[in-house]
This record gives C-alpha cells, sequence and structure tokens, in this order.
C-alpha cells in the first residue's frame, strides 16, 4: 500500500511540474500600435474622403524616404501644390474612370499608393527621372514643385509629367490582372530594341511602327505606351503620329491598335474611344477646375 | 531500486519546473517600441516647447565639406516656421515637419519649405545638391540643446534654445549687420600680441581657411548674432576656441586673447577699381610695331568681367587695329587683383573658324613653354601705380605670356607652313599693365 501511496505523490507532483512548466505567457504592457488618433488637416481629411474611403488609394505627399529610392536625393513636395494636383488627378484621372466604368474598377485596380515627391530624381548620367511605378502598387509622381498655376491649365505639360506616365502604368497593372495576347508582340517583333530605346529618334519609332521610342523597349511597354498615348492625345495629335508614321508605320500602328481595343473591350468592358473622349472633355476644362479649394 | 525511480523522477521535476525559470532580464523596463513611441512625443513636446525656437549652426557637405549656414525653426502642432541667414530678417518658411522612428529618432521636415529645402535641392548635373541634410538624426537631448546627425551626409550639429529676450527676426538682423560689414576675405589671427597667420573667411560660402602654428584649418562656419561659431575649435596653446564675437569698431573677431582682425593686404584693390583700359606691358618679338590694350567692362559684379583685347599694329604708313572681344578676366576677391585663364574667343577677321584659343603660357628663352590651364596674375601696385604680374615657376599654373592659337572649324589648331600652330596674336613676358584710363575716358 504504502509504495502505491508513493508513486501516486510522484505521479501528482510530475504531473503539477509538467503542467506548470510553461506558465503563461501572455502578452502584458501596453500597446504598441497607436490608439491616439493622427492629427488630420484639411488636406489630409480631403484625402481621405476622396481618395482613402472611395478608392482605397494611400496619396502620401509627406516624404518618408523609406517609401522612395534612396540613390537619389529628392525634396519633399509643397503642400500646397500637392493638394492643387491631388485636385486635378482626381479630376482627369479618377473621375474620367469613374465615368467609364465604376467606381469598383479602379478600387479594384488602380495602384494603392500615390507618392508626391517636390523634385525630378536627379540621375549621375545627367537625366531626371519624372514618374516611376513599382510592381502594380504604387505609382511615383515627381517633379510637383514646378507645378504653378499656369502650368496647372496646360494639359500637355501635365499629361507629359503625370497623366501619361499613370495610364502607362495603370495598363501594366491592367495586363497583370488580364495578359494580352501575346500576338501582339508578334507584330513588330524584330524591332524591339530593349535598353537602347532612348538612344532611337522619334521618327524613327514611328516609320517602325511604333507609338514613341520607349515603346520599342518590349512588347509590354509597347502595348501601355500605345493604350496610353491613344487615350490621352488629341484626334489631331495621334493622326500626326500616323502621318509622321508613312505607310508601312501607320497599318503598324493601326493593327496594334486594334488589338488593344479589343483587350480593353473583351477583358474589361472599356470603350477606349469612349475612355478618350471622356479624358479629352475634362482636359479641355481644366482651366475652370477650382484648385485653390478643397471641396 | 525503488529509490532509483524516486530519484530520476525527483530529477525530472526539477528540471520540468526550471523550463519555466525567466532568464531574460530586462534592462529597460519598458519595451523598445513603446520607449520609441515615448521617445517620439517627448521629442516633439521639447521641440514645440521653445516659444521662441531653436538655432541651427548648419553645415553641409559630407565632412563639413560644403557651406555653413544658420536657420531657425519655430516648432507648433506639426508645422514648422523657419527663417535663415541667406534668407533674412524678413523671409520665413513653413511647412510641416515630424519626429519617426527610422534608426532612431529623426526629425524630418517633410514637407517644402522655402528656407532649408533650397539648400539641400539636387538639380540636372548636380544630383545631390549640396549634400544638405532635411532630416536629422536625434543623438542627444537636454533642455536647451538638442544634438543632432544629418541623416544622408551625417553631419554632427547642434539645435540651440532661442531665450525669450530676443525675437528671431532681431537674431536675423543682428547677424546679417555683421555679415554685411565684412567686405573682403583677408584677416591676420592673433593670439594676444603675436600674428600667427594670414587666414581667409569667405562669406560667399562661410568657409574658413589657414594654417595657425602648422595645423591647416579649413572649414565651415555660420553666422551667429553676435559674430561666428566654427564648427572645429582652433587649438592654441592647448585651450579651445569655438565662437567668436563681432567687434564692429575694429572690424575683429575676439574672444578671449585671440583676435580675428580684418586687414587688407598690399595692393588689394576693390573690382570696380580695375574697369577701364589698360595697356599691356610686353615684350616685342614680331618685328613690327605693336601696341596692346586691355579694356574691363563690367561682368557679374562680383567674379568676373567682360573684356577687350585691342592689338594696333603699325607697318610703314598702314594702321592695322584688330579688337578680340568676348573675353574673360576674373576678379580675385582674395588678392584684389585680376587674372586671365584659358579660353576662346571669337576671330574678328573670319580667318580662323572655330575662333581662337587664348593661352596663357610661359616664354622659356625662344620658345613657348605651354601650360596646363595657364593663369596670369597682376595685383595692383600702389607705389609704381601700375599692375604687377605675379609669376611663381614653382606653380604648374602660372603663366607670364599669352599667346592666340587660331583653330579651324574642326576645334583644332591650324598648322601653318612652318609645322607649328598658327597664332593670331602673340605676347611674351607680360611683366604689368599700366596707364591705368578709367572707362569713360576713351
Amino acid at each position: 500500500m504504502k509504495k502505491y501511496i508513493y508513486l501516486f505523490l510522484v505521479v501528482i507532483v510530475s504531473t503539477v511540474c509538467a503542467l506548470s512548466s510553461c506558465s503563461n505567457d501572455d502578452p502584458k504592457g501596453n500597446t504598441i500600435f497607436p490608439t491616439t488618433p493622427i492629427k488630420r488637416d484639411a488636406f489630409d481629411n480631403w484625402i481621405l474622403k476622396n481618395y482613402t474611403y472611395p478608392y482605397n488609394i494611400n496619396l502620401i505627399y509627406k516624404l518618408k524616404d523609406t517609401e522612395t529610392d534612396l540613390t537619389y536625393t529628392l525634396s519633399p513636395a509643397d503642400s500646397a501644390k500637392s493638394a492643387q494636383l491631388a485636385i486635378m488627378v482626381k479630376y482627369l484621372w479618377f473621375d474620367a474612370y469613374n465615368e467609364v466604368s465604376g467606381a469598383d474598377f479602379i478600387k479594384a485596380n488602380a495602384p494603392r499608393v500615390i507618392l508626391m515627391v517636390g523634385s525630378s530624381a536627379y540621375t549621375r548620367q545627367q537625366t531626371e527621372v519624372v514618374g516611376t511605378a513599382e510592381g502594380g502598387y504604387k505609382v511615383s509622381l515627381y517633379k510637383v514643385n514646378a507645378l504653378n498655376e499656369t502650368l496647372l491649365k496646360d494639359y500637355s505639360t501635365l499629361r507629359t509629367y503625370y497623366f501619361h506616365t499613370m495610364h502607362h502604368e495603370f495598363t501594366h497593372i491592367l495586363n497583370q490582372v488580364k495578359p494580352y495576347d501575346v500576338a501582339f508582340d508578334k507584330i513588330t517583333e524584330s524591332a524591339y530594341v530593349s535598353g537602347n530605346w532612348y538612344s532611337q529618334k522619334t521618327r524613327d519609332a514611328h516609320r517602325a511602327g511604333f507609338v514613341s521610342t520607349y515603346a520599342m523597349d518590349q512588347g509590354r511597354e509597347d502595348f501601355a505606351e500605345m493604350l496610353s498615348y491613344y487615350i490621352t492625345l488629341s484626334e489631331a495629335e495621334w493622326n500626326a503620329i500616323i502621318t509622321d508614321a508613312g505607310t508601312s508605320g501607320a497599318a503598324l500602328i493601326n493593327q496594334k491598335l486594334e488589338m488593344v481595343r479589343s483587350y480593353m473591350q473583351d477583358s474589361w468592358g472599356i470603350d477606349i474611344d469612349l475612355l478618350r473622349n471622356t479624358i479629352l472633355r475634362r482636359a479641355g476644362q481644366i482651366d475652370k477646375l477650382n484648385l485653390n479649394t478643397l471641396q | 531500486m525503488r529509490k532509483n525511480i524516486y530519484i530520476s523522477l525527483l530529477f525530472v521535476c526539477v528540471l520540468l519546473l526550471s523550463s519555466c525559470l525567466k532568464d531574460n532580464s530586462e534592462v529597460f523596463d519598458k519595451p523598445l517600441a513603446e520607449r520609441l513611441d515615448q521617445g517620439v512625443e517627448n521629442s516633439k513636446a521639447l521641440l514645440e516647447s521653445a516659444n521662441n525656437g531653436w538655432v541651427l549652426n548648419y553645415y553641409t557637405g559630407r565632412n563639413y565639406s560644403n557651406n555653413g549656414y544658420t536657420l531657425l525653426f519655430k516648432f507648433k502642432d506639426g508645422k514648422v516656421t523657419m527663417m535663415s541667414d541667406q534668407a533674412g530678417p524678413e523671409t520665413t518658411g513653413t511647412s510641416s515637419y515630424n519626429v519617426v522612428k527610422d534608426q532612431g529618432l529623426v526629425l524630418t521636415i517633410d514637407t517644402y519649405n522655402q528656407i532649408i529645402h533650397p539648400l539641400t535641392d539636387a538639380s540636372l548635373g548636380r544630383p545631390e545638391g549640396n549634400q544638405g541634410d532635411y532630416e536629422f538624426l536625434i543623438i542627444r537631448e537636454t533642455q536647451d540643446s538638442i544634438f543632432v546627425r544629418g541623416k544622408r551626409w551625417k553631419n554632427d550639429m547642434v539645435l540651440t534654445r532661442l531665450n525669450n529676450d530676443i525675437s528671431q527676426e532681431t537674431y536675423v538682423t543682428q547677424l546679417s549687420a555683421i555679415r554685411d560689414a565684412i567686405l573682403q576675405n583677408n584677416f591676420k589671427f592673433i593670439a594676444g600680441n603675436d600674428t600667427l597667420a594670414n587666414v581667409l573667411i569667405n562669406i560667399d560660402g562661410n568657409r574658413f581657411n589657414g594654417t595657425i602654428n602648422n595645423v591647416n584649418y579649413s572649414m565651415p562656419f555660420s553666422f551667429t548674432n553676435t559674430g561666428v561659431h566654427f564648427v572645429h575649435p582652433f587649438i592654441i596653446n592647448g585651450k579651445e576656441y569655438n565662437d567668436f564675437t563681432w567687434n564692429s569698431q575694429t572690424s575683429t573677431f575676439e574672444k578671449d586673447d585671440i583676435k580675428i582682425a580684418s586687414f587688407l593686404p598690399d595692393g588689394f584693390k576693390t573690382i570696380d577699381f580695375w574697369l577701364g583700359t589698360w595697356s599691356v606691358d610686353f615684350t616685342n618679338v614680331s618685328g613690327t610695331r605693336m601696341n596692346m590694350t586691355l579694356t574691363l567692362n563690367p561682368g557679374d559684379g562680383k567674379t568676373y568681367y567682360e573684356s577687350v583685347l585691342t592689338v594696333t599694329a603699325r607697318r610703314g604708313r598702314q594702321t592695322e587695329t584688330t579688337q578680340y572681344k568676348s573675353l574673360k578676366v576674373g576678379y580675385d576677391g582674395n588678392t584684389g587683383g585680376i587674372y586671365l585663364g584659358s579660353q576662346v574667343i571669337p576671330d574678328p577677321s573670319g580667318k580662323y573658324a572655330g575662333g581662337i584659343l587664348f593661352s596663357p603660357l610661359r616664354t622659356n628663352g625662344t620658345k613657348l613653354d605651354l601650360v596646363e590651364d595657364g593663369i596670369l596674375n597682376y595685383v595692383y601696385n600702389e607705389e609704381l601705380e601700375t599692375a604687377e604680374l605675379v609669376y611663381d615657376k614653382n606653380d604648374p599654373n602660372s603663366a607670364d605670356s599669352f599667346v592666340g592659337f587660331g583653330l579651324g572649324s574642326n576645334l583644332q589648331t591650324v598648322i601653318g607652313a612652318n609645322g607649328e600652330p598658327e597664332r593670331a596674336m602673340y605676347a611674351p613676358e607680360v611683366v604689368s599693365l599700366r596707364n591705368h584710363r578709367p572707362l569713360n575716358n576713351n
């Protein structure tokens, strides 16, 4: 009997030890996730109302170097000019797509982060970078501090610095979600020059069946350049490219255009002529935009 | 046997129990993330606690290699208002600011501020700009001083609390008065009664250059409302001197027994003095009677003149005058003299399509010795009333003559019949410039 009691005691003690060997390690102490509300001024609240809530987009204008390429020396954007550009981007980009394809389309496919940077990114090769996009996730708009009242009414300059890039990068995002027909890449397959695109002349690019020199880099850039130029250039400007391209060049460009058109219609239900008309109509009215009041 | 079992079981028990012994001893009473959060709050509170703001002696360029500035800040509710020595007492710039957690606590001016960002902006051809920081790692804080380090260019600097007895406008006004009182670069560094060295204080970039007691000091400084602060101290006889007070009566920076006193070197002349026409005194070896004059017209008012070299040649009864225009003559703010460097100017005769390569060089007997980046330096001599050539044969750039080589349309020198480059003009041994006539007296 005694030995059973001993055994019993030993079992109890070991069970207690085993059970208590891992005492509670519940997290304790204060939370490290901030619970005090962020102070937001009028512009910050406007961004929430017009970018974040409707489209799930984070518009960043206060420069965080974790969001930028550290090889460049960059200056932050002026907050007033950031607000003006934000109003313009909403009017010319988001609201245009909204009209044609609805808010959900943008919410699902737009870049999640739009970063505004005051200066260009100046390279050691004496060139400047004016717009970049990464992984369909973020578009960086540079040179915001160069904006002034005159430039903000000049659609052509705004297009060159900002909107062409945004449409171009957005095309890449759409292509990643739903790929385009690879037959497109074969139309001018032997004429792609990869990194040498920047030493090409625009006229030569047109005559080879490309809408720009950058389009000569590779098929996916060609596709993005086709769409972004077609919907942002006026009819006259587009026809000027077609004319400059000569007969064979024009035929190639038009062939590519048809593939872009059917891609957008079949994959996304978007009529690119309707989109172009909407954008150009809005572009014609930017001088009436009130950029000095956040509404 | 039973005993062994009991002992082993007891042993196992002890092991099991000890597995829950805590062996992590905390050095701090709170976890890191919480301390960083608290740090952000504390730093912002400290920055905003100064009603009158803070003064920063600000240095650009890696290792203090570029210019010095004085910046003033007032922080309130996420916004900062700034002033600077460059912008003057009537200009402020406002933007947002933040203290963020990034490699430690960082003070960042994160939207564009017209006071600080022009000092940090890059541009085409200058991808790093001035190497100026607008983000500062906070190293150490006390009630009145915040020790920071530039995040990109790593210069150590200090933010000092400005007392309530002086407004920022007044501070900058007093600072500007001192800066405006410095009219030229030359100073004597004096300890007690001994002049230890001649030094240069250049207010274009706020930089000091001088060798004192065999120690070379090349560093930026920044103005304060009472004088200057040098980023590194002068070490004289074991004592350190960083901050100097300006004595406007004697045009001297003073600290204890050290004086840095403004003086004009011999022959120093202000930029306006040199305007006008000078006769070029050279050795004529051409066989033709020849005169040359150099006319200096205003350039940018600070560093150069737009000039004309006029060559008059007499052949028998014929006089031929040629004017070589667009010649740039430099003004040396340290010596108060002028200098001519190598440059290409248009050829008025039209003979040389690429223009003329004006080249300072050396005459060696009957030969010419080409000098790379040759410079002809002239300093005024009051006694002789001429501008004398300053020629140092040990200085590889120092020249004593000039020649104008004709350039063809390929921008190369044109080789003449004798196998030598053709010359448009040649002036050996230009020892002085004399007979100064002011501009209006032609």
